[in-house]
Formats: structure tokens, sequence, C-alpha cells
């Protein structure tokens, strides 16, 4: 259910991603959405990985990102192509989501040593830790932050020196955290048992 | 079932499916287009991250040009010495935004994110071309530093001078130029340090101190790089900011300054994380006040969103008297009253003060 219509190719600027992000920004919604639809699936795949199961704040992630970047487009210096500023975009409000979620759920097992009812739970909702497919369940045993170098080296293909400008983080201490997330994942799909495709 | 060696790899490539249905991505192109037209409809509430286009509007007044006192050069003899940090001074605060073309020779400026304090007798001019990427060139004189965009990674920040370009992300830093070279002292974060002549990059972490001097060999040795001094900066900070698993770890061997800083000079998600870490240990030591500091800290950096909530909801349950109790679950249900702890509150703040009782 598309209200605007797409650019056509007649339509699309000689420069690309970088006019159609100057035309966005200046307030063309055909222009930001001719963005959306060209990177909002990968977007995507990238809020739901880092935040390690598609729900709704990966609808929100991916819509703050457009708009930020639309805002923000003073910002694009030009010396990594739009996709992967947009990508660098959503990984931190990712992260943002993914550290919130972590410190909600610490707020329960806080409240249980010191025997306080009624601050949070540490109860997964309606069971639905067990329903989670392999791969959730092994993003989940990663941090937010271990989580995000994986999968923008891993499954994005970034170096860690792009990913260094994305996130603001020194190369070594990400060589550190993909170090310890391949560890970690390798540990755990050891443990349980279950097999991927090779 | 037996698991294959390379699960790590096997992962990734499953990751690599797409995620988003077509359903899913007209659901969001929907939120966008209603984000559009919100946007349409109030426009530039957004901050502006980089200071620059010559569109910008009202970039205030105040190119503060002085009476020029050129301070007397270092005398540096022999090879390359550790810097003499400079004389720790309190930042003044900023009492101007520069623009493209704008200079500084004294005092503090805003740019975008980033404060630059300015010794006297130093000039550092704003570039021009300073649209997408903030750039300022240091004449002459030292400057300091301090960038804090709001999500690292999305402004940069360099600083040049004849000899070395110092990009940051976020951090603080101090370079001098002076007659016999540059030199950058690094406070907080890590900023990169590329030599002009070479093109030579190295990056530096606080604590970290490199003199590029003017006399470079014309060819320089490749194993000798600009040598980096380990010498004390100028805040007496040694260690990098830490990632928050980091500083845990630390706190748990029972160093709890990385958490501290984490807890200062992180982003807003880093500093929430590790105020709730301070939190737990407090409360794990038995040390109410300490709990209560971190709980306040909370409250301060998130006084509308769900951290601040739960902390001011748990800073009520620390209280010491009824009175205090009452009116600080209160002051949760003015501020939270469908809040998650909202229905707690109540019962507590009718348990505490039944005058406060209210029909469900």
């Amino acid at each position: 259910m598309r209200g605007v219509p797409a650019l056509t190719v007649d339509e699309l600027p000689e420069d690309g991603d970088l006019g159609l992000l100057r035309r966005a920004s200046d307030g063309e919604h055909a222009a930001a959405l001719a963005l959306f639809r060209t990177h909002g699936a990968r977007i995507h795949r990238t809020a739901t990985r880092i935040l390690g199961t598609a729900d709704g704040d990966v609808d929100d992630v991916v819509q703050q990102t457009f708009l930020a970047a639309l805002d923000g487009v003073g910002s694009f210096d030009g010396r990594s192509s739009v996709a992967t500023w947009l990508v660098g975009i959503a990984t931190r409000r990712a992260l943002d989501v993914a550290r919130g979620r972590a410190r909600r759920a610490r707020w329960g097992a806080l409240s249980s040593w010191l025997g306080v009812p009624g601050i949070g739970s540490t109860a997964a909702p309606d069971g639905a830790l067990e329903q989670r497919s392999v791969v959730e369940r092994a993003l989940g045993e990663l941090t937010p932050d271990q989580r995000a170098v994986f999968v923008l080296s891993g499954v994005e293909g970034y170096t860690l020196q792009e990913i260094a400008e994305m996130t603001g983080t020194g190369v070594s201490t990400l060589h550190a955290r993909l170090v310890a997330a391949r560890k970690r994942l390798d540990a755990y799909l050891a443990s349980t048992g279950e097999e991927l495709d090779p | 079932m037996t698991t294959t060696p390379r699960n790590a790899e096997a992962l990734a490539r499953a990751l690599r499916e797409p995620t988003a249905s077509d359903d899913d991505l007209a659901r969001i192109e929907q939120g966008l287009v209603r984000g559009l037209e919100a946007r349409r409809a109030a426009p530039s509430a957004a901050p502006r991250f980089v200071l620059g286009a010559l569109g910008l509007a009202a970039i205030a007044a105040a190119v503060l040009f002085v009476g020029l006192h050129r301070s007397p050069p270092p005398t540096i003899a022999g090879g390359p010495p550790p810097v003499a940090p400079a004389p720790s001074l309190p930042l003044p605060p900023p009492s101007a935004t520069l623009a493209p073309g704008d200079e500084l020779a004294s005092g503090a400026a805003r740019l975008g994110h980033a404060t630059l304090s300015v010794d006297e007798g130093s000039l550092l001019h704003v570039d021009d071309d300073a649209l997408a990427h903030a750039v300022v060139t240091l004449a002459r004189g030292r400057v300091h530093v301090a960038f804090h965009p709001v999500h690292r990674g999305e402004e940069h920040l360099a600083v040049v001078t004849d000899l070395a370009r110092i990009e940051v992300v976020g951090t603080e830093f101090v370079v001098t130029r002076s007659e016999a070279g540059t030199d950058v002292a690094v406070e907080e974060g890590v900023v990169q340090v590329t030599v002009l002549a070479g093109g030579e990059v190295q990056e530096l972490r606080a604590g970290d101190v490199v003199s590029v001097p003017h006399a470079l060999p014309s060819v320089a040795p490749p194993s000798s790089p600009a040598p980096i001094v380990h010498a004390p900066a100028p805040s007496a900070i040694v260690v990098a900011l830490p990632s928050l698993d980091e500083a845990v770890r630390a706190a748990d061997a029972g160093d709890r300054a990385p958490l501290e800083r984490l807890a200062t000079e992180g982003s807003r998600s880093e500093r929430l994380g590790a105020l709730f870490e301070l939190e737990s240990a407090a409360a794990r030591a038995h040390d109410r006040a300490a709990q209560r500091e971190a709980l306040e800290r909370t409250i301060a950096l998130d006084p509308t969103g769900e951290d601040g909530a739960r902390a001011l909801y748990e800073h009520a349950l620390l209280a010491t008297d009824a009175a205090t109790t009452a009116a600080e679950l209160a002051r949760y249900l003015d501020g939270f009253p469908d809040g998650a702890f909202a229905a707690q509150a109540r019962q507590r703040l009718c348990a505490t003060d039944p005058s406060r009782c209210v029909a469900p």
C-alpha cells in the first residue's frame, strides 16, 4: 500500500543516493521514499540483528534512521556511501534501544536480589524465550556491543575501520569485542548441539 | 547431532537473509510518511549537527580579535621531548558561536557540539568549506577541544596545522602549534593524527602525547614513526573510555573508576547503563547513600524517560521517613501516572499516608 508514487528512472538524480538525500532533506517526500525503498530492507536487517529479534522497536529504529538522515544531511561528508552512513545511524539507534532493554532486564534481577517486589520482572513474557529461533537465541548470548560489531562485520561486511567511524569506537576495542562475540557464539552453538547449514 | 566447527561463520551467513517482509516494509513506510508530514509541519525542530551551510541563520557575533601577544615558543633540544602539559585551565564558558570563515584568538566558542578554547596569543580559523565536516586550522598557539556529539560517528571535527591533521569523533584533547612543531595531547577518547608530510597516521588514546617537529627528515625511516610519549595529560586521565562490559568487569575486580568514568563521559545510553551498574553495586554493598546518588544522577539524566521513572520510584523506596517516602511517591505518580510502577506506587502511598489514598 504505497500512497506516494515511486520515482521513475528518468526522475532519479544523476548523483544517485546523495541527490535523493538532498532532495528528501529539502522536503521532497518522493525522494525520501525512494531512498527508503532502496535501503529500507538492509536497514531493517541491521536493526533486527543488533536488537536480536524482529519486533516493534525495529520499526521505530528504521523510521528514525531515515528521519534522522534527513535532519542530519549536513553532517554527511561523502567519505562513505549513503548506504553505509545510514547503516551507521541505524546501528547507533539500535544500540541505544538494545542497551535500554538490557538495563530493564537487569532491574528485575536486582529487585529479586533485594527482595523488593514490583520492580520489573525476570520472567520472559509468555514463554517467548523458547519460541525464538536458534539464530535469535544465539544472538541473545551476546551483549549489544558485541552483537553490533558481529553484525556489521560478519553480516554487513564492513571493516573494523569503517565500523570505528560509524560508532566512534576504537579499532582495537572493536577487535576485542568481535573476538569475544565469536567465542561466545561458538561455545553456545556447540553446547546446544545445533547445526547450521555449512 | 554434531556441530560444525565454524558455527560463528555459519551464523553470520544465516543472518544475511532478509528480515523484512513486503508487509513489514509497507507498514514502516506508512510510519515514515507520517513522520515526513510531521517534519514538514514543524521544520527545524531537530538540531543541525554541523555548522557550516552558508544558509544557516543566526550565527552569533563576537569574532574574538584581540591584541595578539605571541607566547615565546618552547625551546626543544635534542630529540622529541615529552611535551610539558598545558597548565590545567578551567574551560571558560563559550562566549560565541563560530561560523565558516570566523577566527578565534582568545577565549572559548562553540562550533556545533564542540567547545574550542584557545590560549591568549593563539589564532584558530574555521575553514570556509566546513559544510559537512567541521574543520578548524590552528595557525599558532594552543587550542583545547571538547567535542561531545549527541551520536558518536554522526559528527566529525578536524583540527589542522601545517604539519598534522587531527580527526575526532568525540573526545577532549589539546593541540599546540609552535615554531618547533605541532603537539597533540589526548585527554579523553580517541583521536587520529595524520602527519601531513608523508601521510603517516597514528591513533592516540587518553594519556598519549605526540610531537610532530618541523625539521622532519626528507625520507622518514619506516621504522621510526613520530614517537608517542606517555605523559600525564592535564586532567590526569590515563585510560581510554571503556565499554560497559569492560567497566563492569573492572568493577567486579574492585576497580570502579572505569564505571564512574563511563557514567560521566559516555554517550547517554552508556551513562545510563553505567549508573545502573553503580546503583546495583551499591545495593549489593548495602550502601544506601551511594545507591541514592546513582538514582539521583539517573533521574537527572533521564527526567521523563523509563530509566528516570524507575529511578524515581526506587529513590522513594529508599527514603528514611514516611513523609519523604510519601512525597517522592506522589512526585513519581505526578510524572508517570501510567508508569510501570504506578499501581505499586499508589498502594505504597496509600499505606504510607492514608490521606492520599485515591479510588482506583
